[in-house]
Formats: C-alpha cells, sequence, structure tokens
C-alpha cells in the first residue's frame, strides 16, 4: 500500500511540478502568475486526443500541441498580459486579464468539444501496463513522466545559467532598471511565454495518457500546480518539483487513509503546515534584491 | 411559427431585427416553425428556454436539449399551440449556478407560459429558487429529491427520477436481484454523491437490514483513483455502486480495477457508452450496469414500442446529437413539451395558474420514457417501477439503435 501511494505521489506530483515550472518560466520576467495555465494545459491534452494531430506519429503529435499552445499563449502574452505591463510593471490587472483569458479558452473549448473525456495512448514502446517489481506496482510511462519532470528542471537549470538566463533575472529584480541596461523585457517577455506555452502544452501531453484528455482537466492541474509553486517556492524549479512529490504523496495517502471526502482538508493542511514551517519554500531560497 | 430571440441581442437591435422582419414579413430568427396564427382567444404560448449556449458545457449540453427541439416540430406539424404560433426564448445560462437569478429575472420579465430547463442539478437548484415566486410552470434536468417536492417548489415538474429512486433500484439490484452481501459505494464529493450515497445507504438499512462493507469519496478533481479502488478491493466488495457526474471520473476507476483484475458488479447512474472505455476487458465492462427508464430498454421477449424506436432514429439523425444519443433520449425534455401541449390543449389556456392545476392532476401520461403522474404534493412524475437496470454494453448490440436503448438487466 505504501508503495502505491509513494509511486502515485512521484507520477502525479511530477505533473503538479511542471504545472508550477510554467509558472516560474512565466514569472521570472513579468512578475505575472498564469491564471490561464491550466487551461493551456487541457489544450496541449485535448490537441493529443483531437483527430488531425493524434493522428499523427506521437513525436511529431507532442510537437505540433506544443507548437500550438505556445502560440496560444503568445497571443495571451499580446492580448492580456503586455497591455497591463505597459502601463505599470507593478500593476496587477494581469490577475482579471489572465483569468479573463482561461475564460476565452474554456469558452472556446466548450464549442469544440463535449465533455466526454478521450483516452491517449502512451507512445510506443511505453505502456500503461501494470509491471510488478519487488512489490511495487508501476507502467514505463509512469517511470518515464518522472524522468521528464526531471530532465525539464535540469534543462531550465542549464537555460538559467545561460546569456537569456542572466537576463532573465535581470528582469525579474528590476524590469525598468533592465531596460536602462540595453535588455529588452517585452522579447524576454514574448520568449517566457512562448517558452512557458509549450511547457503547458507538454504536461497536458504527458498528462492525457494517465488523466484522459478532457476540457474539464485544466482546473485541477492548475490548483495543485499553485499549491507545489507555494510550498516549492515562487522561482525554484527544483523546490516546486519536490513539492509537487511531496503533495502527490500527501494527496495519495489521504485519498488511501483519511475518512471518505477528506482528501482536500489533508492536502491543503499539510500544504499549510508546510509553508509555516518553511515559509519561502521547501528548500527555503528567500528573494534577495538588493536597492 | 416559433421565434427566437437570443441575450446577446440589445434592445435596440431587437426592436430593429423584429420590424426588419415584419417588414419582410417574416417573423423569426431560428428555425421551424408551427401552425398559423388567428382564432383561439387565448395568449400565444411562450416558451422560456434555458440552455447554455457558451461555456465550458455548451457543446456537452446540447444533445439534451434535442429531444425538446424535435417536440417543437412535432408541435408545429399539430398545428401549434391553440392554433398559435409558439415562441421560443432562448437564455444563455452558461451552464452556470451563478447565472440563474439573472436568468430568472429575464424570464419573469418575458412571462412565458412554460419554462425549458435549466440543467444540472446544481444549475436547478438555483432556477427553481430564483423563480419560485414568480410562479412559472418549470421543468429542468435536476435528480434531487427534493426538485420534486410540490409543496416546496409548487412551479417545478420533475420528469426525471430522482437520487433516491436510483439509489433504491441500485441497492435492489445489487442486493436482492444479484444476490451479493459485500456492496461497497464510491461517490464523487458533491451535492450529488452524498445525496446518492446517503440514500443507497439508507435502502440497504431499511429494505435489506444490511450496510456498506466500503465507502470511498473521491475528490472530483482527484487524479488518481487507485488508493479509492484498492480500499474496496481489500474490503472485499462484491458489488459496487458508483456515482459520478465526471465521465472521467468513471473511466479512472475503471482503469484502476482494471490494474488490478478487481472486477465487481458496477451500477451506475449513467449508461453512456464512450470510446474512452474501450480500453478495458470486457469482463469488467460485462459488469457495468446503470439505472435507466424501461420504455428505452429491450429484452429478447420485450421491444421498445414504435414511438420509442421512431424518436431515437429522429435523435440520431439530428445535428446536435453529435454521437451522444443516449444523454439525448433520457433527457425529460420531449415528455415534458409534449406534456405541455397536451395540458394547454385539454385547459384552452395558457394561463400559468390553470395550467398548474391541471399539471397537478396528470395521472398516467404516456411519454416516451416511462408514465408520468403528479398531485399537487408529489411533482416526481416517474414511478419507481418505471426505472430499472440496463447494461453498458448493450450499446454496442444492433437493437440499442446505435447505443442509445439498453438491453435490461437478467433479473430486473
Amino acid at each position: 500500500m505504501i508503495a502505491d501511494i509513494l509511486v502515485a505521489g512521484l507520477v502525479f506530483g511530477s505533473l503538479y511540478g511542471l504545472v508550477a515550472m510554467g509558472f516560474n518560466v512565466l514569472h521570472r520576467p513579468t512578475n505575472v502568475v498564469n491564471f490561464a495555465q491550466g487551461e493551456l494545459i487541457m489544450i496541449g491534452a485535448m490537441l493529443m486526443a483531437a483527430t488531425p494531430i493524434g493522428g499523427l506519429p506521437w513525436g511529431i503529435a507532442a510537437v505540433c500541441a506544443m507548437a500550438v499552445v505556445a502560440v496560444v499563449a503568445l497571443a495571451e502574452e499580446r492580448v492580456a498580459v503586455t497591455p497591463v505591463l505597459r502601463r505599470s510593471s507593478h500593476a496587477a490587472g494581469w490577475v482579471i486579464t489572465t483569468l479573463a483569458f482561461s475564460l476565452l479558452i474554456a469558452e472556446a473549448a466548450g464549442r469544440l468539444w463535449t465533455d466526454q473525456p478521450s483516452t491517449v495512448a502512451p507512445p510506443w514502446p511505453l505502456s500503461l501496463d501494470v509491471n510488478h517489481v519487488a512489490g511495487v506496482r508501476f507502467s514505463s510511462y509512469q517511470v518515464a513522466v518522472v524522468a521528464v519532470a526531471v530532465a525539464v528542471v535540469l534543462l531550465l537549470g542549464l537555460l538559467d545559467r545561460s546569456r537569456l538566463g542572466t537576463a532573465l533575472r535581470a528582469v525579474a529584480a528590476d524590469r525598468d532598471g533592465a531596460r536602462l541596461r540595453g535588455i529588452d523585457p517585452r522579447a524576454l517577455t514574448r520568449r517566457s511565454f512562448l517558452l512557458g506555452g509549450a511547457l503547458a502544452g507538454l504536461t497536458g501531453v504527458l498528462a492525457a495518457p494517465l488523466l484522459l484528455a478532457s476540457v474539464t482537466m485544466g482546473l485541477g492541474l492548475l490548483i495543485k500546480g499553485f499549491a507545489a509553486l507555494a510550498v516549492g517556492g515562487i522561482g525554484d524549479n527544483r523546490g516546486v518539483l519536490v513539492a509537487g512529490w511531496v503533495l502527490g504523496t500527501v494527496e495519495a495517502a489521504g485519498a488511501a487513509y483519511a475518512s471518505p471526502g477528506s482528501q482536500s482538508v489533508v492536502l491543503f493542511a499539510a500544504m499549510l503546515l508546510i509553508l509555516l514551517v518553511r515559509p519561502n519554500g521547501l528548500r527555503g531560497l528567500a528573494v534577495q534584491r538588493h536597492v | 411559427m416559433v421565434t427566437y430571440r437570443t441575450d446577446g441581442m440589445s434592445r435596440r437591435g431587437f426592436l430593429a431585427g423584429a420590424a426588419s422582419a415584419a417588414a419582410l414579413g417574416v417573423v423569426g430568427l431560428g428555425t421551424a416553425a408551427c401552425g398559423s396564427s388567428g382564432g383561439g382567444g387565448a395568449k400565444a404560448a411562450r416558451i422560456g428556454w434555458v440552455e447554455p449556449k457558451t461555456g465550458r458545457l455548451a457543446a456537452a449540453y446540447k444533445p439534451i436539449y434535442v429531444g425538446a427541439r424535435l417536440a417543437l416540430e412535432d408541435i408545429k406539424a399539430a398545428g401549434g399551440l391553440l392554433g398559435e404560433a409558439v415562441q421560443v426564448t432562448e437564455h444563455d445560462d452558461k451552464g452556470s449556478p451563478a447565472s440563474q437569478p439573472a436568468v430568472a429575472q429575464r424570464l419573469i420579465r418575458d412571462e412565458p407560459t412554460f419554462v425549458v430547463g435549466p440543467t444540472g442539478s446544481s444549475q436547478v437548484l438555483a432556477s427553481v429558487t430564483a423563480l419560485s415566486r414568480a410562479k412559472l410552470i418549470q421543468s429542468a434536468w435536476g435528480g434531487a429529491e427534493l426538485l420534486g417536492d410540490g409543496d416546496r417548489f409548487p412551479h417545478h415538474y420533475q420528469l426525471v427520477y430522482n437520487t433516491a429512486q436510483q439509489a433504491r433500484v441500485a441497492a435492489r439490484f445489487l442486493h436482492e436481484v444479484r444476490g451479493l452481501r459485500k456492496i461497497g459505494i464510491i461517490v464523487e464529493n458533491s451535492e450529488f454523491g452524498t445525496s446518492i450515497r446517503d440514500a443507497v445507504v439508507r435502502t440497504l438499512r431499511d429494505a435489506y437490514s444490511a450496510k456498506p462493507v466500503a465507502v470511498e469519496v473521491f475528490e472530483v478533481d482527484a487524479s488518481d483513483m487507485t488508493p479509492f479502488v484498492r480500499n474496496l478491493e481489500r474490503a472485499g466488495v462484491d458489488g459496487l455502486g458508483l456515482f459520478t457526474g465526471q465521465p472521467q471520473a468513471t473511466v479512472l476507476i475503471l482503469r484502476a480495477m482494471a490494474a488490478s483484475d478487481f472486477h465487481p458488479v458496477i451500477v451506475s447512474h449513467d449508461l453512456n457508452y464512450i470510446d474512452a472505455l474501450g480500453e478495458f476487458p470486457r469482463p469488467l465492462l460485462d459488469g457495468f450496469f446503470g439505472t435507466t427508464y424501461r420504455g428505452l430498454t429491450y429484452t429478447d421477449q420485450e421491444k421498445p414500442s414504435a414511438e420509442v424506436r421512431k424518436l431515437v432514429e429522429r435523435i440520431n439523425k439530428h445535428p446536435d446529437t453529435a454521437g451522444l444519443g443516449y444523454s439525448a433520449v433520457t433527457s425529460p425534455y420531449y415528455d415534458y413539451m409534449m406534456l405541455m401541449a397536451e395540458v394547454v390543449g385539454d385547459t384552452k389556456s395558457t394561463d400559468p395558474a390553470k395550467l398548474k392545476a391541471a399539471l397537478d392532476k396528470v395521472s398516467g401520461h404516456q411519454g416516451i420514457r416511462a408514465k408520468v403522474s403528479f398531485t399537487a404534493k408529489r411533482h416526481s412524475g416517474i414511478a419507481d417501477e418505471d426505472i430499472t437496470i440496463g447494461t453498458l454494453m448493450s450499446a454496442k448490440e444492433p437493437e440499442s439503435l446505435g447505443g442509445v436503448l439498453r438491453r435490461r438487466a437478467d433479473g430486473v
């Protein structure tokens, strides 16, 4: 039973961590938390189930889905984020505008698709067939999801150390100051939304075989991804992945042991407890800003 | 003639449109027309129509209103209501409970003869509460037991079986028909899940002096159903009541069962066959049953009536059905519209007070799905004997007419 809980915690926690990493990518140059992230993920999953893209070989379909979601995210940046940031880099109007964009996506999805879920097969040679190893039950696809999440953390770490990453950190620290140093924050914002959108698309692609592709899947992932972000620490990709694993495990344990209907209470109680003890996130990386 | 007005149109736009249409001698922005105007003396019947036109549920709920649209066609073919054009005013509720008070205000302003919709238990509860003072005749698709309480909602008429009725039929099937004694329940954490769980537990206790060996409640956005299913398996469950409004949750529960070769007899409230079920082993799906209307089922000896088969064929041909014929045929709206047409014809009136008095005396009205009866106190119109258990996999049989009808389970 404990092994089942740990497997579920790692697998679904990896998805929550990926959602939180998407938040991080967009947040860094803009200080915006994208409330449309859940719906972007939903688009990625639904595209994998939709005939024109889902019918392609898995790798091509995944790239197409990521590209489409990246373009949608860029559109979001154009209509819902940049106009707000142009008025003031410290304005909080993006809360409403990204939420409104999320509603627009949900609206479009509601016209395109019904609420019936669709299955998406994992790419060959992976499968959802259960393997038993030393009493632990897992599928090859579940292992792949965890591995991809770890790989994404490593890639984002490499990006962080690149010239682009340095520029992103500069913009994150002081958008106006970075502009005075010759960095174009708007271009970086566009790139971040493209990257964040592609990451949301990847999360949807990965989630579809496990959760099924459905127009209703976005909200749940958004909330749990946000919880992973809060617990892991904004801007800390390793932290949010670990937080995702912790929350995933607590969620699975709550389902197994808590009285009926108390899983959410257990999950959010654990989250509050962690934040009380580690207010700067699991790894405790306090944000420093020199002024 | 049927005229349509949508909420998105401004007052000025509507007046301009109406004036233009009148000038052209054409009244109506929508489809269908019924009867010619003139005569009768009573006011022309107006229908207030509540349906999500936008929002996440727009496409999903469209098939549910196909029956009502077909009923409009039939009313038209019969010469309209009292020989007059039927006017339909559509209101977009976005599939949201929060939209219902605003929609109710518009309905009250329009003073329709009767109201069709909304759909969804939460939406219906919000709507009937908002409309309760306006004394508008209404039938919506909500399964809560209290929606059939004539004292509480005297103008709402429930033409679907409620959660308590479903629970009674499901518990009887598992305990009495199948003789199972280790009954488990798995429900979503919602008003619907809680009410049907309580009703199953109550039925087992009162009718059979039994209690479930396991009760699992999952969050509607739960990612993994494995822990809940393992709990059921550990409790030795051999008969399971599975109740959720989320088709995704049903598939994830079945996936967790398939992964551990756990195949109890399952009774659900939903017999929609969706493509996502194709991944599961046949023995698991062969043990999947659900509550449905007796009139929509068949056996080797007993076939559905010609009227049912004809309606199913029309539903299957309708473009809005989009392959969701089961939802379309189990919707209450065809029977409701035809009942209202009959009541309007009998009373020769469109006065809601007279219609209510007549509806409260309806007894044994033969609908497509079941017989319908009301009293002033009992507005839950479907009798227990018209609810039965169907098999999921009969959706693949030719007799199901494209997955719309169901084979009745053995022994019920």
